[in-house]
């Protein structure tokens, strides 16, 4: 491994003025995360996607070929590595979520296989359009 | 240390969550991270000037970072308590500290203690912070002491009093609403499979008997399933949405089986849950229903490829996906005084539900028209053009206006239907006979019709929007009244044809099966709309 790097494109996360980084994420807690693969994707993706994550220490709960999708399993530490990020919880007086600074990033190798990394920004991104 | 005067600091006071019980005592030596939040040196100027964005950062934080004075206060008063300072950030005007919970207790003025509310526990404290009357106008805020996770999307149910007519006047249940749509009789979803998306909330299986029951209608197979540890949790602020969704599509197309599908409400929670239903080889749906969504531009580019490839997986699978188009005007609720669509109805692989606000006397509909009640903040239809989705070929011929940044792009809603409280939904949640509307009512509600068609094609229509858009206008019921405009001056405005507030319309549904059968557009039973 070379360790060439490449960016994750559209992964910075938008926040508020208002939002504050508040900790570090703590280093043995231990995140989910949905690495999701190019459409159509390549037959070879998913294999090298789950054998980046091993690479970092993560561990392979699903490859799915039809969803597209590696769901992987680890610590932060290995996760920061692994997506060359520092996770910290990011808040205001609301509450607080787990996310990251700037780009995630992927080793070379599979950067062009992986269109998102999904988990590792938990804000809420949605509300129930129901009324009364 | 001298005893010093002390004061608060403004707006920091808390309560603990909805039915949270004080649950232990926090450790002494506990250790705590907070975030020292910092006034601005200088206000910006009001309303911030256009040129602002292409300041660069060195100079915005130079002039509106916080005071090298202020920075060093905090430093000293965190020192003197025993805490560690970790981080410091002029620019941010944020000092990271960390120490044990008795320093922080001290230095911060409260206690802290260990809360539970519904299954969640946290570190929390009640009551106000206060810091040395000195510091006091520098700091903004300290934030992390408490540590409850983030305030669910807020879910407001309340009781209308109405003049005359009594407590439903005005309102439908969902198959009244589907008569009044011309919905065939002689289908009801038998052998048709729905998907519908959670994000937060849960049925309760009495609620539902109970319902399906007071109208006489067979209960449905509903079947819940978890993604991501998501779970069927009734209790929560969300309850109102997956009832809303269960109810309508359950008692529209009794015979289809629901498969309710929970997960976290994230960007990976969404992508997964939709990802799995699409491929859900045990379901089988063939729709699938989403109620929830954000403006478009809140979203990272990278959820939103990841959401859009598997939307365009569940079109190619032949799935139809029904979203709702929001419940906050042109503007989705955002603050910027622009026009923003929301997403995933932005989406051009879904169909996206618009609302109407609908009226009708002896069975027949009297009146229809764009659902707009923002002049007593009751809300209105989303609608409007998205500035990252192109406009998809479907729609070249609808005159989809120009988004907000002059460029062409895809036309939101593409169809509509009842929404608007006031003319809202009847059903049953937690308990209580209710009135719901909001485009998360359409999105179930043309769900369950397109299990009707399903049924009586016999085959699973699919991503329909290629031939929706290719239909006569009388498959749908034209609505021509109103906008959906959440400030005065903005553009969108209800017009013969598809529009930015109800797309190609509400349904005609036998007109619409028999269009999609081959029967072409048959002279239509259901009443015209008008003003």
């Amino acid at each position: 491994m070379a360790g060439e790097r490449a960016d994750v494109p559209g992964s910075v996360v938008r926040r508020s003025e208002a939002v504050c980084r508040l900790r570090p994420a703590d280093p043995g807690q231990i995140i989910q995360a949905t690495i999701v693969v190019r459409r159509p994707a390549d037959p070879g993706d998913i294999d090298a996607v789950a054998e980046f994550a091993r690479r970092y220490g993560l561990k392979v709960l699903e490859a799915s070929a039809p969803k597209r999708t590696v769901r992987v399993e680890g610590s932060a530490e290995n996760m920061n590595r692994a997506f060359g990020t520092d996770l910290a919880y990011f808040g205001d007086d609301d509450g607080a979520y787990l996310s990251y600074d700037g780009s995630l990033s992927l080793d070379a190798d599979v950067a062009g296989r992986v269109i998102a990394v999904l988990g590792l920004d938990q804000q809420p991104v949605a509300r129930p359009r129901a009324r009364d | 240390m001298p005893s010093e005067t002390r004061a608060t600091i403004p707006g920091s006071r808390r309560a603990p969550l909805p039915g949270a019980k004080q649950v232990a005592d926090i450790k002494g030596d506990e250790i705590v991270h907070a975030t020292v939040v910092l006034h601005r040196r200088h206000q910006p100027a009001q309303p911030k000037p256009r040129g602002l964005q292409h300041e660069t950062r060195a100079h915005y934080g130079a002039v509106h970072g916080a005071s090298a004075n202020a920075l060093a206060a905090v430093e000293r008063f965190a020192h003197q308590h025993g805490l560690t300072v970790s981080e410091r950030h002029a620019e941010r005007r944020t000092i990271m500290v960390s120490g044990t919970a008795d320093a922080m207790q001290k230095a911060f003025g409260t206690k802290l203690a260990y809360y539970e509310a519904k299954g969640v526990r946290y570190r929390g404290r009640t009551g106000d912070l206060t810091v040395p009357a000195s510091l006091a106008p520098s700091v903004m805020a300290v934030l992390g002491l408490d540590n409850r996770p983030v305030a669910k999307p807020h879910f407001r149910r309340r009781t209308r009093t109405r003049a005359a007519g009594g407590q439903n006047a005005g309102t439908f249940t969902p198959p009244q609403i589907a008569q009044l749509y011309n919905f065939p009789a002689a289908v009801n979803g038998t052998g048709q499979t729905v998907g519908i998306i959670e994000l937060g909330g849960g049925y309760s299986t009495t609620d539902l008997t109970n319902y399906f029951q007071q109208l006489g209608i067979t209960e449905p197979t509903i079947t819940a399933v978890s993604v991501d540890g998501g779970q069927n949790q009734p209790g929560g602020d969300a309850d109102g949405e997956v009832m809303l969704d269960i109810e309508v599509v359950g008692s529209i197309a009794p015979g289809a089986n629901i498969v309710v599908y929970f997960a976290p409400n994230t960007d990976q929670g969404f992508h997964d849950a939709i990802a799995t239903a699409a491929n859900d080889t045990t379901n089988h749906p063939t729709i699938i229903s989403i109620s929830w969504g954000g403006p478009e531009d809140q979203w990272t580019e990278q959820s939103r490829t990841a959401m859009d490839a598997a939307l365009a997986d569940a079109a190619q699978l032949g799935i139809t996906v029904t979203v709702a188009a929001g419940d906050n005007g042109s503007s989705d609720g955002e603050t910027d005084g622009q026009l923003h669509v929301d997403f995933p109805a932005s989406d051009p692989n879904v169909l996206a539900c618009g609302g109407t606000s609908l009226a009708a006397s002896g069975g027949s509909i009297t009146s229809e028209v764009v659902w707009n009640e923002m002049a007593s903040n009751e809300g209105a239809t989303g609608g409007g053009v998205s500035t990252v989705f192109a406009l998809p070929s479907y729609q070249a011929n609808a005159g989809v206006p120009m988004n907000p940044q002059n460029a062409t792009g895809r036309g939101v809603p593409d169809v509509s239907g009842d929404a608007d409280p006031n003319t809202g939904y009847q059903l049953i949640v937690d308990g209580q006979s209710t009135i719901i509307g909001g485009t998360s009512a359409v999105a179930p509600l043309w769900a369950a019709l397109i299990a009707l068609v399903n049924q009586q094609l016999g085959k699973a229509i699919g991503f329909a929007n290629p031939l929706l858009y290719q239909l006569a206008e009388s498959t749908y019921l034209d609505i021509t009244q109103g906008g959906n405009n959440a400030t005065a001056g903005q553009p969108y405005q209800a017009g013969p044809g598809w529009d930015a507030c109800t797309g190609l319309g509400s349904p005609n549904g036998t007109a619409l099966i028999s269009a999609l059968t081959g029967g072409g557009a048959p002279a239509t039973s259901a009443a015209k709309t008008g003003g």
